[in-house]
């Protein structure tokens, strides 16, 4: 018999990287790798994947495997590597590159050795490095190293455990930063805050990406994403007047602007076409406008472009988009960000505007894009912003149940769900795709109630500037009374908790980005029990600096109305304090198991 | 149903309706304004016109194939994406010669404010896509999609693989008004095509083209060619299918290849313009002769056996064991010193020698080169051809060399087995999953084909032995739990966890509760059941007095996964398994059980379940089981195998009940 193992992975033995930039201002940059694979199971380290561009010069200088002796057992040849595109499923076509090679030995342990040279004329970064190649594998050396002219303006930010030795030769400057036993880590765990490996990042003083550009400040960066998409916001004559028409009649002008971006919204799909410049610059305007598809730039830039034309100023903003992993280091000016978004200001209130949805409200911006810093673009005026954070409110789910019991041991139930937050974007863009099958799991998944079946399901009062969404479903449950030998059984507490690991399984730190808030009103008919002994169990109320939870029962003539309410706020728990916010968590657990209406 | 319909007897057959002939450019008013598709309401889009043609055309290398394709969509709702972004893969074979997409043009009609507007595609927005070395695409976007547009397109790809004339596939995930597929061939390539899915074109003719071509020097004297050339006319062959439905995936099916409407082409023979005839492929004996023929499979085997040589005399070093135990060796060896990438085939990818060095191959690679070190080392081991279960099963009535697309080895030892060097976690005998499709044929020089079931009869079974005992201060159930593995279950289980302590814990927490000790037997012997053994708590629900025990914890199944209420197509479970049961309970001396459930039995040809409670002194025993007979089941005992899954979610859940007496 053999104890059960945790499965080690292999490791990354060796990787340097190691810039140069030319007087002329060509960058180099090699990157030599040496992976040890100790296992049949860690085999998937010998299959390398290097992206690249087609405005880079790519050379793969050598591949081979090694004995642990560092003896060559093996080398690529020129027919055993491909380019191909990166077919990644966030674009329909990307001109980014994968050269892509395997390198596979059936002795174990043993070395896969790779070296590569990327040169580039554009850029952004001279450097943004880690010593962890993927996160789950850990490092034992790693070197960065830029050698430059001695007098080439840079800015740069390095993680505080990684040490500067700066050297200088010959008219040039030599930076290196060594890292070792770089450790990988697991992110498996609930609401955890993003991965924070030790990074160097290095930008130029003077950059040239498209146009030339500067970024020793968020407004100078700015500038140059001003400048790169300059000229973009124009629309045609035809579409033109076809505003026009839309507006006409319309004084109001926030009522204006939601009618273009329904107009928006209705005559345009987001559909991702990422090539040229890195995939930063943004397609015209005039292209949306004839071809009626974009991405996020270009759909932004053609709504920015359809304001101008009404005579409303607003901002193309860059920002990072994503539910988690949401914080860009405002410190350093430079590109952090991965999606665009418009913000249109104005005396009373700043409205926001996410173009590459037809399924979302006017002025809405979600769980995509809330509670962060952007960039709003507006030449040297360019400045970092802070999108509208989702209240407590403004995510509340809330469930309202009717339950009748009925002869043949089924329950009937009614009940009007009302979606916010996350779960209100999701449904919005079934209902947007016309998707009754993904609506209709929606609904099973919301519903709470164990073994039901769907007699019937509508959308109530649909509005499409809501920010909520009722939905009113009937069915039955075979198992919400529940026979258990002598007893019938109520379990009425169905609010799902987050399952958060216990404290000795948990690692990392809690980061909550937008409340969690959820309400359950249950009325349970027992007219049919009234002969019987009905046991209720005690009410209980919590509240907290991390959440409220309460559970609360009352009788009305023949009926049970059971409440039950749970939020957790937007919060950062470091995890020293884990084991005080555990304990919260558990004490509601714990409530919720023991919790059960009983009839006798 | 299925049906061949071999060329030459079409000529015979006379028309009986009309084909539909529209213009590029040119739609129609009622198109247009198309509010929804009558026959299918709920469809987002519908495909009003696919027209495919292939001829062959004189090129460098005397005769290329060119496919026209023109297809005109309904879109009702342009959220369905599917079919406003166009990919069109095109084939490059890496030795010089490529398929070539041309002359793509797209136009998106739109009626807005009441008159009609077209958007042509920008050329400049076609995109070439590099997929992997053979594969590329071309693709594009439909600009300005509306509610209620029109996308039509047309494009043309050429080919010089004669054995790629394009099949045809009448049916759709939407639903199709018109279908046609017109081949106009040449008198020296015959070809026999396979139609799926119908008995009954709308329409089919064929006819002999107007057209005079000609092969090589005509010269005329009086009307007759004296010349060493050939004259020739186009034969045209047109089939129609009209209204066909959408097609509807449903859980549980082999493979949307099984069901779809299709037609498939296979080249047959070659006549050759000074009158010979070559064979291309008429019987399955024909095929296995082409296969042993063929650079990358027979001669392959024959050119890697010196290879072999040196790999079984330097790595492998046998000795006077028996063929069963060398055939054994090899096949580990195989399965523990190369990795296959994932790719399907019948032909070898790579030299022995590049294979060897690589470790890395295809199964044809792995598999040719195991068959070659077992025939080296004096046991006879001999390819056999399958199709997997992804790629559709083989109508084994038509020898098409593309129904099949992986390669295993029949070795002959005393008794004879089938063995795949691809799965490092399945025993030497036995077939990966994908493989268990049906049949496969042996390739050997033989007059008769012989066929090789397959099917893999064995139950997989998974035991589930549970101890249990209840903490009566904490009211929580302590339990020992024991879950045995064997043949795919093993598999599955092997892979799913690969022994890792935290899989198998993140898998089973849910499922047995919190658990403080976890082993594991036989991860390594993969000929043995794999098995589990676990120490747990497992809370309970109290209710009172009261303690709620499900005997079997989490284990037994917990949701029935066929939810449709009819099936159109067979249930695949792909072998047939079975789950087992057995728990004790020792119940405290102040505890009593309040009621015990009855059992539940089922015995019939489909299926089996028991489930049966006893009580001895203090020790509640439960024991159950329920098995599923048949790998596959057809689609009218759909009902049947729903209903027995049900009752197995309803009757293995039950929980019982402990009263505490004081």
């Amino acid at each position: 018999m053999a104890s059960l193992v945790h499965v080690a992975f292999g490791q990354i033995v060796n990787f340097d990287t190691k810039i140069t930039m030319a007087d002329n201002g060509k960058k180099t940059t090699e990157r030599t790798l040496l992976i040890q694979i100790n296992s049949k199971e860690e085999n998937w380290l010998s299959h390398i994947e290097l992206n690249h561009s087609p405005n880079q010069e790519f050379k793969l200088n050598y591949a081979r495997i090694l004995d642990l002796k560092g003896n060559i057992t093996r080398k690529l040849k020129k027919k055993e590597f491909i380019t191909r595109n990166d077919l990644s499923y966030q674009a329909f076509y990307q001109d980014d590159l994968i050269t892509e090679f395997d390198l596979y030995w059936s002795e174990y342990p043993y070395r896969v050795e790779y070296s590569y040279t990327i040169k580039e004329e554009e850029f952004l970064y001279l450097a943004w490095w880690t010593p962890l190649v993927y996160t789950n594998v850990s490092t034992i050396d790693a070197l960065l190293e830029v050698n430059m002219p001695a007098d080439y303006p840079i800015r740069f930010s390095a993680s505080e455990q990684l040490n500067l030795k700066e050297s200088k030769l010959e008219g040039r400057k030599i930076l290196r930063w060594k890292s070792s036993m770089t450790k990988s880590e697991s992110r498996n765990e609930i609401y955890s805050p993003p991965l924070d490996f030790p990074t160097v990042k290095i930008v130029p003083g003077e950059f040239k990406y498209g146009v030339i550009g500067k970024s020793d400040s968020w407004s100078s960066f700015g500038n140059w994403a001003d400048e790169l998409n300059n000229g973009t916001d124009q629309i045609t004559l035809q579409e033109k007047w076809t505003l026009e028409k839309l507006i006409a009649g319309i004084n109001n002008r926030n009522e204006i602007i939601k009618s273009i971006y329904y107009y928006l919204q209705d005559q345009t799909k987001y559909v991702n076409v990422a090539i040229d410049v890195g995939g930063l610059k943004s397609y015209p305007a005039s292209y949306v406008c004839e071809n009626k598809y974009g991405d996020c730039k270009a759909l932004t830039t053609y709504m920015k472009a359809m304001l101008k034309s009404v005579g409303i100023a607003s901002f193309y903003t860059i920002i990072k988009a994503g539910e988690e992993n949401t914080e860009i280091d405002p410190n350093f000016p430079s590109q952090q960000f991965d999606h665009v978004i418009l913000m249109i200001p104005s005396e009373t209130d700043t409205l926001w505007l996410e173009n590459t949805s037809s399924a979302l409200p006017f002025n809405y911006l979600g769980t995509f894009t809330q509670n962060r810093y952007a960039l709003a673009v507006n030449g040297e005026k360019s400045q970092l912003v802070k999108t509208p954070s989702l209240s407590i409110d403004d995510v509340l789910l809330e469930r309202s149940y009717h339950f009748q019991a009925t002869d043949n041991n089924a329950v009937q139930v009614d009940l009007d769900l009302t979606l916010r937050g996350n779960e209100f974007e999701d449904f919005r863009s079934f209902i947007s795709d016309n998707d009754e099958d993904r609506q209709k799991g929606e609904v099973r998944r919301q519903n709470g109630v164990k073994d039901f079946h769907f007699d019937s399901w509508n959308i109530a009062d649909f509005h499409r500037d809501s920010t909520f969404l009722q939905v009113k479903v009937e069915g039955t449950s075979l198992s919400e009374i529940r026979q258990i030998g002598a007893l019938q059984v109520i379990n009425p507490l169905r609010i799902v908790l987050p399952d958060f690991e216990k404290p000795k399984d948990r690692k990392l730190d809690v980061a909550i980005n937008y409340p969690i808030n959820k309400s359950d009103k249950s009325i349970y008919n027992l007219q049919e029990f009234e002969q019987n002994d009905i046991q209720v169990p005690e009410r209980i109320n919590i509240k907290n600096r991390y959440g409220l939870y309460s559970a609360d029962y009352s009788k009305n003539g023949n009926e049970l109305i059971v409440m039950e309410k749970f939020t957790l706020f937007a919060n950062k728990v470091p995890n020293d304090q884990y084991e005080d916010f555990y304990e919260f968590m558990d004490m509601i657990k714990i409530y919720k198991k023991e919790t059960a209406i009983i009839i006798k | 149903m299925k049906k061949l319909l071999i060329l030459i007897l079409l000529l015979s057959q006379s028309a009986y309706s009309q084909t539909l002939e529209i213009e590029f450019g040119q739609i129609t008013i009622d198109e247009i304004k198309m509010k929804s598709y009558e026959a299918d309401k709920e469809t987002k889009a519908v495909i009003l016109y696919d027209k495919g043609k292939s001829i062959f055309f004189d090129s460098e290398n005397g005769y290329d194939i060119r496919f026209t394709r023109h297809k005109r969509i309904k879109i009702f709702d342009k959220s369905e994406s599917e079919y406003t972004e166009i990919s069109i893969p095109y084939y490059v074979d890496g030795y010089g010669k490529t398929e070539n997409v041309k002359s793509i043009e797209a136009i998106t009609y739109n009626m807005i404010d009441g008159s009609l507007s077209q958007r042509r595609l920008d050329p400049f927005t076609i995109y070439d896509e590099k997929i992997n070395e053979r594969w590329h695409n071309k693709k594009f976007v439909f600009p300005d999609v509306q509610d209620g547009a029109i996308l039509e397109y047309r494009y043309v790809l050429e080919t010089p693989f004669h054995f790629n004339l394009p099949d045809w596939t009448f049916q759709d995930k939407i639903p199709t008004v018109y279908s046609e597929y017109q081949v106009s061939m040449i008198p020296f390539y015959e070809y026999v095509f396979l139609v799926q899915g119908i008995s009954k074109f709308d329409y089919q003719n064929s006819t002999v083209a107007n057209e005079n071509r000609s092969w090589g020097n005509v010269s005329k004297s009086y009307g007759q060619n004296v010349g060493r050339g050939v004259e020739f006319q186009d034969y045209v062959y047109t089939y129609v299918l009209k209204d066909v439905p959408a097609f509807k995936d449903e859980s549980y099916i082999s493979s949307i290849n099984d069901y779809i409407i299709k037609m498939d082409f296979q080249l047959a023979k070659f006549h050759s313009p000074t009158g010979t005839t070559s064979e291309i492929i008429s019987t399955w004996s024909d095929l296995n002769e082409s296969l042993l023929k063929h650079e990358k499979f027979g001669k392959y085997l024959k050119s890697s056996s010196k290879f072999a040589k040196k790999v079984l005399s330097e790595d492998l070093k046998m000795n006077t064991e028996s063929d069963r135990a060398k055939a054994k060796r090899i096949i580990e060896y195989v399965k523990s010193s190369f990795v296959w990438n994932g790719s399907y085939g019948k032909y070898a990818t790579q030299s022995a020698k590049d294979f060897f060095s690589k470790k890395s191959g295809s199964d044809a690679d792995i598999n040719l080169f195991m068959i070659a070190l077992l025939n080296e080392a004096g046991i006879k081991a001999e390819p056999l051809i399958l199709s997997t279960r992804n790629h559709g099963k083989i109508p084994s009535d038509y020898p098409f060399d593309h129904f099949t697309n992986y390669v295993i080895a029949l070795v002959n030892t005393d008794t004879p087995f089938l063995a795949d060097g691809t799965e490092e976690l399945l025993p030497y005998n036995k077939l990966p999953i994908r493989c268990n499709n049906e049949k496969g044929l042996i390739v050997e020089k033989a007059d008769t084909p012989r066929w090789i079931s397959l099917d893999n009869p064995v139950f997989s079974i998974e035991k589930n032995i549970i101890r249990m005992n209840l903490d009566t201060v904490r009211m929580d159930i302590v339990a020992e739990v024991s879950i045995q593995n064997t043949e795919y279950q093993s598999y599955s289980a092997r892979n799913r966890f690969r022994n890792d302590s935290l899989r198998i814990k993140e898998y089973y927490s849910d499922r047995i509760g919190d658990i403080s000790l976890s082993k594991t037997v036989s991860y390594d012997r993969v000929e043995s059941p794999y098995s589990m053994q676990f120490e747990t708590r497992y809370e309970t629900e109290k209710l009172g007095n009261n303690v709620v025990i499900k005997p079997f914890l989490k284990l037994p199944l917990s949701k029935n996964n066929l939810t449709q209420k009819k099936r159109a197509y067979p249930v695949d479970f792909i072998y047939p398994w079975e789950d087992i049961f057995e728990s004790t309970l020792e119940i405290p001396s102040n505890f009593s059980i309040t009621d015990i459930p009855d059992g539940y039995k089922l015995d019939n040809d489909l299926a089996e379940i028991n489930l049966d409670y006893s009580l001895d002194n203090n020790i509640l025993i439960v024991k159950g089981n329920y098995k599923f007979k048949k790998s596959t089941y057809v689609a009218n005992e759909y009902a049947r195998i729903k209903y027995y899954l049900d009752q197995i979610v309803k009757e293995f859940n039950q929980p019982i009940v402990l009263e505490r007496s004081n």
